[in-house]
């Protein structure tokens, strides 16, 4: 296996997140190509040269292979958009060529590299990594995380790692697919994302590897079970093993409210924490607004609520009335009229 | 408005010293600190004991919010059955880690206001010190003014210092102009400057030029070796070293492992400021989200160039130190030699009796900071066993803090009698020292201290040679973690183990300061 390319899928709020990513997989995988995808747009005067700096391929969300893209992007949020390109992106990459791709999502930082996945890449053709390899032992535990898990997914997709064979290709467009239709947070009606649709993968898919080795994808959401902690010889372990990548996901008030319930007595969890708020301040730009996001406004400049973007998905004869519902003076001012804004 | 329950519960619990120590605005107003507290510090977010957070409790407990409780109060009669923590996590630790990240100037040089004297002035201050006949002359170098800062380091750079010159040599010392933690690899002619002391008197700010032309002069119209010995080099250029080496061409050079500054910034080795790292390799998990190990590599490749540039023998306080030292690095040196800063001398003075005390008499030695522990002591003392008849809680040291469950002992022992503090602790009758270092001790006078004493002393494996000593003489026991501390304390197998300790007589005795490293440096010196 010698070609392995990198994928992340961002908003430019959250570029700092991707360069430390980044500059983590090139200190553990030097030979990985790197890819972000980006879905939003650049503001004026926006420094295109942190980009180069810090991955090989750019792709912007608008050169991708979507019919009416207007209509399409409208109907997601930031996050359901960041993740609804992430299957052309995948599928773009393995028409490039590449041996295998690996998925990371943009608040991943790798600490070791990750030799178990490149080893699973010579047999396997999906590698998957789970939220949970352990049973909850607690009522609140079993709530908080495994019930969770039934609920947005078995599998935490800011993973995932595909062969360039023939099931792999398959899953690309499969997921690809699902992906352009429903990657939506909508958790009670089945559907999150990416990443209820990956727990059909097993089903569907031969030569798929459940990756449960406990130190990938150690995140607030597993870490009761995986406590981190430094041996001697300064190798960070979550659960007795070389910690590969930990998911700092939420590292804010939310986030560090799930680790101090479930820290246990591991304080290095906090160490992490504040070497990767340390990482972000570094790797800001000051050309970039907080909070931006180019597709987050009608072209008023009115930001658009989530149930606007709700409405309009919800009924496909929309799609054809408004192709373009950014322009304020079509879907929003039929909303209007009709008291639905 | 306060009912009388809610007053009496808090009244109960509150500590008034510390409340009026951490806000000195309600003395300064003359307001009775529990009624401030009630009143307006709970809704400010003052604490009333050190380890409890209201502000914390309102923000993680809505419910209490909700139904108009006090914080306090509410964990007191119920919260704390209820398993709701006091305040954040390990907030003591999280503070330390985010400060570690956030505060890069203890590491940056600075100039000094000061004006340093001129060259002729300091030939002439110089010149009439070394008029006399001396058998050598010492250059030391360490990283502040040690007459007047008290501590371990300093007060065995000043026995130095005494017994150089005892031995009719001179003993020139140098620290820098604005004490600071970074080491800079390039010597800054112009600005570099340092505070010089001369046989224990301090003397002027000089510029660091001006003392290498001087020294250099002075090397060449003169036979007398010249040894340099480098205690620390926190806050020095490596580049200043270099050339003074060149120059100069010491006799012998010394190294001295008091810390671990030459494998890393972190002195102490501690990850992030709070927990000892074992020096693990450049590159390491621990390295990479350690705020010193961006810097580490720098670091090192300075410090191997001072030791090329000095070719040292290097001394190290104990063997524990030295082997730990050993292994974590690669640096050219001529060799190493252990030379212990003072010897316990077991000669029965002052003997213990085998009644211990009830309540059994606990001590923190030393200064109340993180890096030695005060954090875990203060909790044992404070919050833990606060109202326990089974102990009492003291803190030697010559800075006062604590909640007013801790009685503090004033000790000095930068001056005079090196047996100070084991008289201190005798006279007030000390049954536990908790030597709760976080740091591995390369060398620990206070576990030396304690153990004269005849104190039974509680250490963390990680504490080096604190640990060895008190391993090796079987002066106490070696507690695995914070837990276990508390559950010796908590259980009351405390008192047990120090009785069958006192029941074998214990020895107790005096520090002898040894002077074996100052024959090292001074015997057989000769000009290259």
């Amino acid at each position: 296996m010698t070609r392995i390319h990198c994928y992340t899928s961002v908003s430019l709020a959250y570029l700092q997140r991707a360069r430390i990513l980044a500059e983590t997989v090139r200190r553990h995988h030097p030979d990985w190509t790197l890819w972000v995808c980006i879905s939003d747009k650049p503001p004026a005067g926006f420094d295109l040269s942190i980009l180069e700096k810090s991955f090989d391929h750019v792709i912007w969300v608008e050169e991708l292979p979507v019919d009416a893209m207007a209509s399409w992007i409208f109907k997601h949020n930031v996050v359901e958009l960041c993740t609804a390109v992430k299957g052309y992106v995948l599928d773009h990459i393995l028409e490039q060529g590449a041996d295998a791709v690996v998925y990371i999502d943009p608040d991943i930082a790798l600490f070791s590299p990750l030799v178990e996945v490149v080893e699973s890449l010579k047999s396997s053709s999906v590698i998957l990594t789970p939220h949970l390899i352990d049973c909850e032992t607690t009522v609140s535990a079993i709530l908080e995380n495994e019930r969770s898990a039934l609920m947005h997914g078995v599998y935490n997709l800011g993973f995932l790692a595909v062969r360039n064979d023939d099931i792999g290709r398959r899953f690309a467009r499969w997921w690809r697919d699902r992906l352009s239709l429903f990657s939506y947070e909508e958790a009670s009606r089945g559907i999150y994302t990416d990443q209820r649709w990956c727990d059909l993968v097993p089903a569907f898919f031969d030569n798929v590897k459940i990756m449960r080795h406990a130190g990938y994808n150690v995140a607030s959401w597993n870490i009761s079970q995986r406590p981190l902690q430094f041996d001697r010889t300064g190798c960070l372990l979550a659960k007795g093993v070389p910690l590969r990548f930990y998911h700092f996901t939420k590292i804010d008030h939310v986030g560090e409210l799930m680790i101090e319930i479930y820290a246990g007595q591991s304080k290095a969890i906090f160490e992490l924490v504040e070497w990767y708020r340390a990482a972000m301040q570094r790797n800001e730009s000051s050309t970039i607004p907080k909070r931006w996001w180019f597709y987050g406004n009608y072209d008023d400049g009115a930001p658009i609520p989530y149930e606007h973007r709700l409405t309009y998905r919800r009924d496909p004869s929309y799609f054809e009335r408004y192709k373009n519902p950014y322009v304020h003076s079509t879907f929003r001012a039929w909303l209007e009229q009709t008291g639905q804004a | 408005m306060i009912s009388e329950g809610v007053k009496d519960v808090v009244s109960a619990n509150f500590d008034r010293q510390y409340y009026l120590s951490a806000n000195p605005d309600v003395g300064a107003a003359g307001v009775d600190p529990l009624e401030h507290y009630l009143i307006a510090g709970s809704i400010e977010g003052r604490r009333p004991v050190f380890w409890f957070d209201p502000g914390f409790y309102r923000d993680r407990y809505a419910d209490i919010v909700n139904a108009g409780v006090e914080p306090f109060y509410h964990y007191l009669v119920a919260g704390k059955t209820e398993g709701r923590m006091a305040e954040k996590p390990f907030a003591i630790e999280r503070h330390t880690i985010a400060r570690a990240f956030a505060d890069e100037a203890h590491y940056v040089h600075s100039k000094s206001h000061e004006t340093p004297i001129g060259l002729a002035e300091l030939i002439g201050v110089l010149d009439n010190v070394l008029q006399k006949a001396c058998s050598h002359l010492v250059l030391s170098v360490s990283h502040d003014e040690y007459t007047k800062i008290s501590g371990g380091l300093q007060n065995a750079i000043g026995q130095e210092q005494r017994e150089v010159n005892a031995r009719g040599a001179v003993y020139i010392h140098v620290a820098p102009a604005v004490p600071n933690m970074g080491v800079r690899e390039s010597f800054v002619h112009s600005a570099e400057a340092f505070r010089l002391t001369v046989d224990g008197r301090p003397l002027a700010l000089v510029r660091a030029e001006d003392l290498n032309t001087y020294l250099a002069r002075w090397r060449q119209n003169n036979d007398i070796p010249f040894i340099l010995t480098i205690h620390s080099v926190l806050g020095h250029s490596v580049g200043f070293i270099e050339e003074l080496a060149l120059r100069l061409k010491p006799n012998r050079s010394f190294i001295w492992l008091h810390d671990f500054s030459t494998l890393c910034r972190q002195f102490a080795l501690l990850r992030n400021d709070y927990e000892f790292c074992w020096a693990p390799e450049l590159g390491s998990h621990a390295c990479q989200v350690c705020a010193h190990g961006a810097k580490r590599s720098d670091h090192v490749d300075i410090m191997r160039r001072l030791f090329r540039a000095t070719c040292p023998t290097v001394l190290a306080p104990s063997e524990v130190a030295l082997d730990l030292w050993k292994r974590a690095n690669n640096y050219i040196y001529e060799r190493a030699v252990v030379v212990p800063h003072a010897t316990m001398v077991f000669d029965g003075t002052r003997p213990r009796s085998r009644n211990i005390g009830n309540p059994l008499r606990v001590a923190h030695v030393g200064v109340p900071m993180l890096h030695k522990g005060w954090p875990v002591f203060e909790e044992l003392a404070s919050n833990l066993c606060a109202r326990d008849p089974r102990y009492e809680f003291f803190l030697f040291s010559a800075v006062k803090a604590g909640s007013d469950r801790i009685q503090w002992v004033s000790v000095d022992t930068s001056k005079g009698n090196c047996n100070t503090m084991v008289e201190a602790l005798q006279e007030a009758e000390i049954d536990v020292v908790i030597h709760w270092s976080l740091c591995y001790e390369t060398f620990s006078f206070s576990a030396c201290e304690s153990i004269l004493s005849g104190a039974y002393v509680i250490v963390m494996p990680t504490a080096g040679n604190a640990t060895l000593l008190v391993q090796d003489n079987g002066a106490g026991e070696v507690c695995e973690d914070k837990a276990a501390l508390f559950e010796l304390f908590q259980s009351g197998e405390i008192v047990q183990r120090v009785k069958d300790y006192r029941d074998r007589d214990i020895p107790t005795g005096d520090m002898l300061m040894e002077t074996k490293a100052v024959s090292i440096m001074l015997n057989g010196a000769s000009k290259p």
